[in-house]
C-alpha cells in the first residue's frame, strides 16, 4: 500500500476542503478502497474519513425519505421506514455482499464502489481502466461475470452494486456537494458506460462528495422485489439481478420499475421494457415480450452470452410472479 | 458554520459520551447546552469547551508540519492559532501522518492559576476523547502543560510571551495531584473555583511565538509520546502509535499479538478475521485501524478463554463445529453478531417479509445470515447446530446432523 495521510474530517465542509486538494480520496466503510489500495489499484496521497458525517435518515417533507450517504448499509436495510416504504432497497442491500461487510460499507461507498472485473485486479493484464489506453484482456479473456448490455471496445466491466440497482428502479435522487456547492442528480444519470473512457465511471467531479441519496415518495411497497442471481447461494456478485416493482389496475400495467444488475457499467433501467408494458396487459407473454425488447441490443462475449437468456428469463418469471402477488399495501 | 457545546465536566456514560458526538458531527447540535442524563456522576463540574479541529498540512515559517491541528475558536470562529491556544500534532511523529477522528476534541482548559497570578489568559489544548476528558482531563492536562513548559523553558526559545517558572504540580493551588506528586509526600488541595473566561486578543494569522513554539515542539519527539491514538481492545484501554496503513487485523495480531482473529482471504471474502465493533461484526482485514480508534472492538479472546468458555464456543466443541480450526474465531464473532442483529430485528435476504417486526433463526435464515463466514473443512452442519444451540429457538440435540 503507498504511504497517505488520513484525515478524518469533522463536518463537511471540512471534508469538501481536505477533499479538494490533489490526490485526496474520500474514504467511507473502506471495504473496497483499502481492497484497492493494498493491491496498488488505488493511491491516494490523502484519505479523508467521512464516516461518522450525513449518516441520519430523515423524512423530506414530500413524503420521501433522504438517507445520508454516510449510513451504514445495514442501518438503511433495517431502517423500519425503508423496510415498510421501500422493501426494494431492504432486500437489495441484504442481497449484497456479507452481514460484515454491510456493517462497515456506507451508502456512498457502495456507489462507488468500483469493478470486480478480474483483469482490473491483475496489474500483470492490461486494463483501460487502470491504465489509459492499455487494452481490455476481459474481452478475450474469462468473461463470464462481464456486461451484457451498454460495453464498449473498450471496457466490458460491470457495476458490482445491488443498492444501487434498486436505487435506479427507485428514480431516487444522489445529492452531491463540492467546494462550489451542492446538486442533485438522479441516479440512473450518476454512473456512466464505459465508452472511450471507462476510467471515468461517474459523473462526480474531483472533490465532490456524495452526501446523501434521497427516495422520492413512491416505493411500490405493495409489489416489488429484487431477484439475484448468482453462482451459489449467498455472498456472490450478480450474473443477473433484477429489481422491479408493479403498480396494477384491473390486469393493466398501470406504473412499471424495472433495473438489471450484473449485466452493465451501470445499474441498467430497462426502459424499452417499461415503455413496452406501461398501459399493456400484465401477462406472462407481454413480460416477455419486454424482457426481448429489453436484451434486443445485448451482445455476449465468449462466457457470458448465457446471461441474455437468463436476463430474459429472470424478468419474466419475477414479473409474473410480483403480478401474481395479492396486493398488501 | 461553527458550534459551541458546553459540556460539564463529569463523568458520563460512554453512550452519551457517543451519541453527543454523533450529534456534533452530523451537524444537528449547535449551540446547545447539553444536560448529563439524570443519575449519573455528582462530582463537582468545571467547564470546558469543546472546538472544532482541523488537521490540514500546513508549513508554518517555511517547516513543512504535516500533521499539525488548526484549531478553530469556539468562541471567535478563527481558524487562526489564537495568541495563547497553541497547534497540537496528533498522532504519529513522522511526516504524513496524522490521527483525529469524530470523537477526538481538543479541550481547552482554563489555566486559572495562571490567570490569577498573572490576569492574562492562557489556555492549554489537550487531546483526548470526552470520555477520557470526562475521566483524566485534569490529570491529563496537567502533565501535558507541565512537559510543555518545561520543553519550553529548556528549549530557551522565545514565545513572544512570558514563560511561568515550572512548579512541581503539588506545588500548585487546585491542582488534582498525581500518583508520583502524593508519592513524594504532597498534601491534598482545595479545587479551583470556575472563572470565567475571557477573550485574549486575536492576531490575524499565525503569531510569531506560536511558530517559535511549534518549531521547538517539532523537534521534540517525547512531548507527543502521548498523543497517540487510543484503542479499547477485549475492555483493555491502549494508547497505540502506528502506520495508518495498518489493517485492524494486522493491529490485533502484530502488535496486541492476539492471533484468535485469523487473516484468511485478506480482502473480506472469508470472514476469519471477524471481531466485533461496538458489538457489530466487521471484518477487520479491510478494515483501517485508525478508524476504528475509541470503539469497543471486542475478539476472540474478549469473548471467552480457556476453563471459561463463551456458551458459543462451547457449543461449537460439544457440536464438532470445526475440524482445522482456522475460521471458528471469525465464525464465533460472527455468530455473537448476527444475534445482536436479530435482536435488533435487521432483516436478511431470505426473510420472507422484511418488515416484519422480528425474524425466527430458521437454518435458511443462519445460513444467509452466516454467509460471510467460510469453511473449508466444511463443518457447516456442526456450526449451523451450535449456533442453533445457543441463539436458536428449536433444541439441537448434540450429534443430531452428522457432519460433512
Amino acid at each position: 500500500m503507498t504511504p497517505f495521510t488520513y484525515e478524518r474530517a469533522i463536518d463537511r465542509q471540512a471534508a469538501l476542503a481536505l477533499g479538494a486538494g490533489s490526490g485526496a480520496k474520500y474514504l467511507g466503510g473502506g471495504t473496497n478502497l483499502v481492497d484497492l489500495m493494498r493491491e496498488t489499484i488505488e493511491h491516494p496521497e490523502v484519505l479523508v474519513d467521512v464516516t461518522g458525517l450525513s449518516c441520519g435518515i430523515e423524512e423530506t417533507g414530500d413524503g420521501g425519505l433522504r438517507i445520508g450517504a454516510g449510513a451504514k448499509n445495514t442501518a438503511v436495510a433495517a431502517d423500519r421506514r425503508v423496510r415498510e416504504r421501500y422493501p426494494l432497497l431492504a432486500q437489495a442491500i441484504l442481497a449484497g455482499a456479507s452481514a460484515q461487510i454491510r456493517n462497515m460499507a456506507t451508502v456512498g461507498g457502495n456507489l462507488l464502489q468500483r469493478t470486480r472485473c478480474g483483469y482490473f485486479y491483475d496489474d500483470a493484464a492490461r486494463c483501460n481502466k487502470r491504465e489509459t489506453g492499455a487494452g481490455c484482456d476481459a474481452i478475450e479473456g474469462f468473461n463470464r461475470m462481464h456486461a451484457i448490455l451498454g460495453a464498449s471496445a473498450a471496457c466490458v466491466a460491470t457495476h458490482p452494486s445491488d443498492m444501487a440497482v434498486a436505487l435506479a428502479a427507485l428514480d431516487a435522487v444522489a445529492t452531491v456537494e463540492g467546494q462550489s456547492g451542492a446538486r442533485d442528480i438522479p441516479l440512473v444519470e450518476f454512473h456512466l458506460l464505459p465508452g472511450e473512457t471507462p476510467q471515468i465511471e461517474t459523473v462526480l467531479k474531483p472533490g465532490e462528495l456524495v452526501t446523501a441519496v434521497t427516495l422520492p415518495r413512491e416505493g411500490f411497497a405493495g409489489r416489488s422485489t429484487y431477484r439475484k442471481v448468482r453462482d451459489r447461494a449467498s455472498y456472490a456478485f450478480a450474473l443477473v439481478s433484477v429489481a422491479a416493482a408493479l403498480d396494477l389496475e384491473a390486469g393493466t400495467v398501470k406504473a412499471v420499475r424495472l433495473a438489471l444488475g450484473g449485466v452493465a457499467h451501470r445499474p441498467w433501467r430497462a426502459t424499452a421494457a417499461e415503455d413496452a408494458l406501461t398501459g399493456g396487459p400484465a401477462t406472462e407473454a407481454a413480460f416477455r415480450a419486454a424482457a426481448e425488447a429489453e436484451l434486443a441490443p445485448a451482445q455476449g462475449l465468449r462466457d457470458n452470452a448465457f446471461k441474455i437468456e437468463l436476463a430474459r428469463r429472470v424478468i419474466t418469471d419475477t414479473l409474473v410472479k410480483l403480478a401474481a402477488l395479492r396486493e398488501t399495501a | 458554520m461553527s458550534w459551541t457545546v458546553r459540556l460539564p465536566m463529569m463523568c458520563r456514560p460512554a453512550f452519551q459520551t457517543v451519541s453527543t458526538v454523533q450529534a456534533v458531527a452530523s451537524g444537528s447540535l449547535s449551540n446547545t447546552h447539553l444536560i448529563p442524563p439524570s443519575g449519573s456522576s455528582t462530582k463537582p463540574s468545571t467547564d470546558v469547551d469543546v472546538l472544532k479541529i482541523r488537521s490540514p498540512p500546513e508549513r508554518i515559517d517555511g517547516t513543512l508540519i504535516h500533521d499539525v491541528a488548526r484549531v478553530r475558536c469556539c468562541c471567535c470562529d478563527s481558524h487562526n492559532v489564537v495568541n495563547g491556544i497553541v497547534e497540537v500534532r496528533f498522532g504519529k511523529k513522522s511526516p504524513g501522518i496524522a490521527t483525529c477522528n469524530a470523537e477526538t476534541r481538543i479541550v481547552v482548559h482554563r489555566h486559572m492559576a495562571y490567570r490569577r497570578r498573572t490576569g492574562k489568559s492562557r489556555s492549554y489544548v489537550v487531546r483526548g476523547t470526552l470520555s477520557q476528558i470526562d475521566e483524566q482531563s485534569s490529570a491529563f492536562s496537567q502533565q501535558l502543560s507541565d512537559r510543555f513548559l518545561r520543553r519550553l523553558q529548556a528549549a530557551q526559545v522565545d514565545t513572544g510571551f512570558d514563560i511561568p517558572a515550572y512548579e512541581m504540580p503539588h506545588q500548585r493551588p487546585g491542582r488534582k495531584m498525581s500518583r508520583r506528586a502524593r508519592s513524594i509526600g504532597a498534601t491534598t488541595q482545595t479545587p479551583d473555583r470556575a472563572v470565567e473566561y475571557t477573550e485574549p486578543e486575536r492576531p490575524g494569522g499565525v503569531d510569531a511565538g506560536t511558530q517559535t513554539l511549534a518549531r521547538a515542539l517539532l523537534v521534540d519527539s517525547d512531548f507527543w509520546r502521548e498523543a497517540s491514538m487510543h484503542f479499547v481492545v477485549n475492555g483493555d484501554e491502549l494508547e497505540l502509535d502506528f502506520d495508518p496503513r495498518t489493517s485492524l487485523l494486522d493491529l490485533l495480531r502484530e502488535r496486541l499479538h492476539l492471533f484468535g482473529s485469523k487473516k484468511g482471504c485478506n480482502q473480506g471474502a472469508c470472514g476469519a478475521c471477524t471481531v466485533l465493533v461496538d458489538g457489530e461484526r466487521i471484518n477487520s482485514c479491510v478494515a483501517l485501524a485508525v478508524q476504528y480508534q475509541d470503539r469497543q472492538i471486542t475478539t476472540i479472546e474478549g469473548l471467552g478463554a480457556p476453563g471459561v468458555l463463551h456458551p458459543l464456543q462451547a457449543a461449537f466443541v460439544e457440536h464438532d463445529g470445526f475440524q482445522c480450526g482456522y475460521c471458528t474465531p471469525g465464525q464465533i464473532c460472527s455468530a455473537v453478531g448476527m444475534a445482536g442483529e436479530l435482536k435488533r430485528g435487521v432483516p436478511s435476504y431470505v426473510s420472507a417479509d422484511v418488515a416484519a417486526e422480528c425474524f425466527d433463526l430458521t437454518d435458511e435464515e443462519l445460513r444467509e445470515r452466516m454467509s460471510g463466514n467460510l469453511c473449508r473443512c466444511g463443518a457447516h452442519n456442526g456450526i449451523v447446530d451450535a449456533i442453533q444451540e445457543i441463539f436458536g429457538e428449536a433444541e439441537v440435540e448434540p450429534g443430531k446432523r452428522e457432519a460433512a
